[in-house]
């Protein structure tokens, strides 16, 4: 019978439901907190060799709906529209667009954030968890819709400056460079 | 002029033939007698309070000791919330409905109910609306924002994810199923009523229903509109609606959720209300007292609960006027509801009580509810609520109010119509088990729960520290919750038990007045032989041997008799449709549109294109019926076959 | 049919009352009414559209009499002339929803006028596609005289739809000149 063989197909679409919707709804309320990156991350695309640009590796938070909202809501906490306006750049670099001056990785983000950068990016290890740079790594990727459509925030209650993150169509990111 | 059995057992079984669901899977999907439909429901959402009661269950467990870790607190949302949602959407409002969809045809001697096709695709909407809210509980994704979702935390901003959106779309399918059985109940009760059944000797159960569906008909665009056009447009594509920077209102959401919040716990309360008089008649043998009095304080219940809904709102900065106006409204509403529970009362006390289950129901009810209405006039004061508002003061009242005058009149139902249902009597002392140990746990478990409220403990906490002194009222409320429990499994028991092996009921084993005693139990497909004729308010009491009936329906098709709508006189004759898949099939469009939208936007333009096919296969499949070559013209039936 | 066109209408009708008590709500987050810097409503295309329903009315009443009289020739001329004429309107919807000269993620306003005039639109291309359906019923097949009542329900619920776009006209496209 035809109904038998629609079985494991069922099956296997209710698995990969409950894969995605698992982890993207996650609240991690009481787990520990990810661990930060090592102590080497590449800050630039120059080495020996062809010129490679990368973004293939995932954040802790990149998946996660929760982790990604917290981040949206610490970017207007911790006052980052100041230089960066709501994503478009002003004083500091856009975060919006495809050009990733120290690369895109999430690994690469955070040394961005934790460490600072010159022109005026202050350092935040000292003054933010491991955590919570974690889940701006994940807001500051979902702003080019670097990470999964389902787990970008929405629309902020906020003005309407830009469209929310989940609508923002995909980039790539493309090669670093001086800014322009 | 009395038929002989062989008439009676020829016409039956040419009436069964064209009226019944077609057997095997095919006939499964394309049911559409308003009995069928009707059970379904029931066993459904039976199903559903199971759920809902497992889920208090956890919730009580996690609270009964302080600072416990059974269930963490991202569970516990969801907890409450599929448990407010399960009990309100998919349960509270659908059972009502599947015992008006059942019993209002047989109840005004109609062979169906009005809009057969209309009432299955009601009941698979509401199957989606089902299916979608548990498969989310087990994907992590089940709504954690409340019952009500209030903005901004149920907003884009604060409930990033998905769950939210599932809650807003399980409103739609069970508004939508609520729509359809209330258009359904009104054009049947008013125009498929048995000759002579005037508007005046219209039983009180049909009356609730009938009232209850003009409730749901305004309350009902309400929740839809504020959850589907504002919220989910607000989390999917940007909108505004409760954006305060944007203009927009955190408290339009208020008033536009319990615009139609407070007609929906009355929406739940009615019908049961319905429920009351006929087994108060019949178990204290005699008429009910005030009838007039019942059907007016029933209307006018109806009107005042539409305006009552800013007594939900008295912890906001709405201005004092307003409030006092609503403290008045809500205060006033007591009114006809007492005088409908002294009317009960003055009944009871006029006649001969005889205490079967069906009746200890209705004497827990009328003790349950007014504990929970006295509770409801002392939170209609402004100054009163805002020191127990989001304490377990409200938990405490809406349970006694619910369970009292909702849940307690639906079992009493139960064991009263049980057997026209299945032909088989319920175990009366199974059931006065149920009864006691239902009251008592009910009691155990809510009373408590208001003086925990006056010590400030507050709604929607996972667990509290054991220097707050609320551990020894938490265990109470939990061992009630058990004796609760218990009470269900005994009630199941017995439900499994009966159904299977029960004592065979009559036609009338309860010498009941009511039109839906005077067909076999349960009743055959085409519900009655020959249309009853009423000539007054309880036709079994008042014709002393045989019923009168109309004689003439066609036998050979599915011809039902319509009649004018004040005084019931015949008008016309009516085809009434045999199953079909076009229900399934557009609740199933509806389903691809409102889950798709979640997701992306253009879900709903491919949803829309679906259903259109639908809608045309719909339309076309209704012109082939056997009788569409008469044409009515005014008082001449025309057959031009 | 009559009553359930009518439960539908009465289900319809209250949801876009709801919605325009709750456009007339936001006017008091505002002190200025369009907000500030949001243009007028332009008038051009939802006039235009008015006028066409009005005269759509026309069509309507003659294929309802003729779905009276059972007369299949009448029925047929005009539900074609009604299916012509009504498929402008849902076209010019468009550009309709274009001179609310705001988007529906600008503001409140903008999400408020839209939705409506956008609801509004959804009762509007259910009704354009219910007519043409009927239309070609008629076409494709011999239909049966108890179905001809359907004329008159559909044209019941078009004045319906039409009726209803008056006061969104008037309180969307006009009002923000007023309030």
């Amino acid at each position: 019978m035809r109904t038998r063989a629609l079985v494991p197909v069922l099956a296997v679409a209710v698995l990969a439901v409950i894969a995605a919707g698992c982890k993207r709804e996650n609240r991690y309320l009481n787990d520990p907190p990810p661990a930060p990156p090592s102590t080497f991350v590449r800050v630039s695309d120059l080495r020996p060799g062809p010129m490679v640009v990368t973004d293939t590796s995932t954040g802790p938070f990149d998946n996660n709906a929760y982790g990604t909202a917290e981040g949206q809501q610490l970017f207007e906490q911790m006052n980052c529209s100041g230089c960066h306006s709501n994503g478009g750049g002003g004083m500091g670099p856009a975060l919006m667009d495809d050009q990733w001056i120290y690369g895109s990785e999430p690994d690469q983000i955070f040394a961005s954030i934790a460490q600072g950068r010159p022109n005026g990016m202050p350092a935040w290890k000292n003054r933010l968890t491991t955590k919570q740079i974690w889940e701006l790594v994940a807001y500051v990727r979902s702003l080019s819709s670097l990470t999964p459509k389902g787990a970008r925030p929405s629309r902020e209650d906020h003005m309407m400056t830009k469209p929310a993150p989940a609508e923002t169509p995909k980039t790539k990111p493309r090669n670093s460079g001086p800014p322009a | 002029m009395t038929l002989s059995g062989e008439t009676v057992a020829r016409e039956s079984t040419v009436l069964e033939d064209v009226w019944r669901d077609t057997p095997g899977i095919g006939g499964w999907l394309t049911a559409v007698d308003h009995k069928t439909i009707g059970k379904r429901y029931l066993i459904t959402t039976f199903l559903m309070f199971l759920a809902g009661g497992v889920e208090a269950s956890l919730m009580r467990t996690q609270l009964a000791t302080p600072s416990s870790s059974l269930i963490g607190p991202d569970r516990y949302n969801q907890l409450f919330t599929t448990h407010g949602t399960t009990m309100m959407f998919l349960f509270g409002v659908p059972v009502m409905n599947a015992m008006g969809l059942y019993f209002v045809p047989l109840m005004v001697g109609a062979r169906t109910i009005a809009f057969p096709r209309l009432n299955a695709f009601g009941y698979w909407n509401y199957i989606v609306g089902v299916v979608f809210l548990y498969v989310s509980l087990f994907v992590n994704t089940a709504p954690d924002a409340g019952w009500f979702a209030y903005v901004p935390l149920s907003g884009p901003a604060y409930s990033p994810g998905h769950r939210v959106d599932v809650w807003a779309q399980v409103v739609t399918f069970t508004e939508i199923a609520a729509l359809v059985a209330a258009v359904n109940i009104i054009v049947t009760t008013f125009k498929f009523r048995s000759p002579g059944m005037s508007l005046n000797r219209i039983p009180l159960f049909v009356w609730a229903q009938l009232v209850v569906s003009f409730m749901i008909v305004f309350a009902m665009p309400a929740v839809a509109t504020g959850s589907t056009l504002m919220l989910a447009a607000d989390r999917a594509i940007n909108t505004h609606w409760f954006n305060y920077t944007e203009g927009g209102d955190a408290l339009l959401w208020q008033h536009i959720f319990w615009f139609f919040g407070h007609p929906e716990v009355y929406i739940i309360f009615l019908p049961a209300l319905g429920f009351v008089t006929p087994i108060v008649e019949t178990f204290c043998r005699r008429r009910v007292f005030g009838y007039t009095a019942l059907v007016l304080a029933n209307i006018t219940t109806a009107f005042f609960a539409f305006g009552l809904w800013v007594h939900h709102m008295f912890a906001t900065p709405i201005p004092e006027l307003g409030e006092s106006m609503f403290t008045a409204a809500s205060m006033v509403i007591a009114i006809p509801t007492g005088v409908q529970i002294f009317c009960w009362i003055a009944t009871i006390w006029a006649g001969r009580p005889r205490l079967t289950t069906a009746m200890l129901f209705v004497l827990g009810f009328i003790f349950t509810f007014v504990i929970g209405g006295i509770t409801g006039v002392m939170l209609a004061s402004v100054a009163f609520d805002k020191q127990v508002h989001d304490t377990f003061f409200v938990v405490a009242h809406l349970h006694y109010v619910l369970i009292g005058g909702g849940l307690t009149p639906l079992f009493g139902a139960f064991y009263f119509w049980f057997p026209k249902v299945t032909g088989r009597l319920m175990n009366e002392t199974l059931g006065k088990l149920h009864f006691w140990l239902f009251l008592i746990g009910v009691n155990l478990t809510f009373f408590p729960m208001h003086l925990l409220g006056f010590d400030g403990m507050p709604r929607r906490v996972y667990t509290y520290s054991a220097d707050t002194g609320w551990e020894q009222l938490n265990l109470i409320a939990t061992i009630g919750a058990a004796i609760i429990a218990l009470s269900i499994i005994v009630f199941l028991v017995n439900a499994v038990r009966s159904w299977f092996g029960g004592e065979l009921a009559g036609p009338n084993p309860w010498a009941a007045s009511g039109l839906e005693w005077a067909t076999p139990s349960p009743p055959p497909a085409f519900n009655f032989l020959h249309i009853p004729v009423t000539t007054s308010r309880h036709p079994l009491w008042d014709t002393s041997d045989d019923l009168p009936v109309v004689t003439g329906l066609r036998t050979d098709r599915r011809e039902v008799l319509i009649t004018t709508t004040f005084d019931a006189r015949p008008d016309h004759r009516h085809d009434s449709p045999p199953g079909s898949i076009w229900p399934l099939y557009l609740a199933l469009c509806m389903a691809l549109l409102f889950i798709g939208s979640i997701f992306s936007p253009w879900f709903v333009l491919g949803g829309i294109g679906v259903s259109l096919i639908g809608l045309a296969g719909w339309g076309w499949s209704a012109l082939d019926g056997p009788g569409r070559e008469r044409v009515d013209t005014g008082d001449e039936i025309v057959d031009m076959a | 049919m009559w009553w359930g066109t009518l439960g539908f209408m009465v289900i319809e009708g209250w949801t876009t009352a709801l919605l325009v008590a709750s456009y007339l709500y936001f006017r008091q987050n505002y002190d200025a009414w369009p907000p500030l810097r949001t243009p007028y409503p332009s008038l051009l295309f939802p006039s235009i559209n008015l006028v066409i329903m009005l005269v759509s009315f026309i069509p309507a009443r003659r294929a309802a009499a003729a779905g009276k009289r059972l007369d299949l020739t009448a029925v047929k001329r005009w539900l074609t002339v009604f299916s012509v004429v009504v498929i402008p309107i849902l076209v010019l919807r468009w550009w309709e929803l274009w001179a609310l000269n705001t988007r529906w993620d600008s503001n409140a306003y903008g999400t408020a006028a839209w939705t409506i005039v956008g609801f509004h639109t959804s009762l509007l291309a259910l009704d354009v596609c219910d007519t043409i359906g009927l239309t070609l019923f008629y076409y494709l097949r011999r239909m049966p005289p108890k179905a001809y009542s359907d004329c008159s329900d559909n044209s019941f619920y078009w004045y319906f739809t039409v009726g209803i776009c008056v006061p969104i006209y008037l309180i969307v496209y006009v009002g923000p000149r007023i309030l």
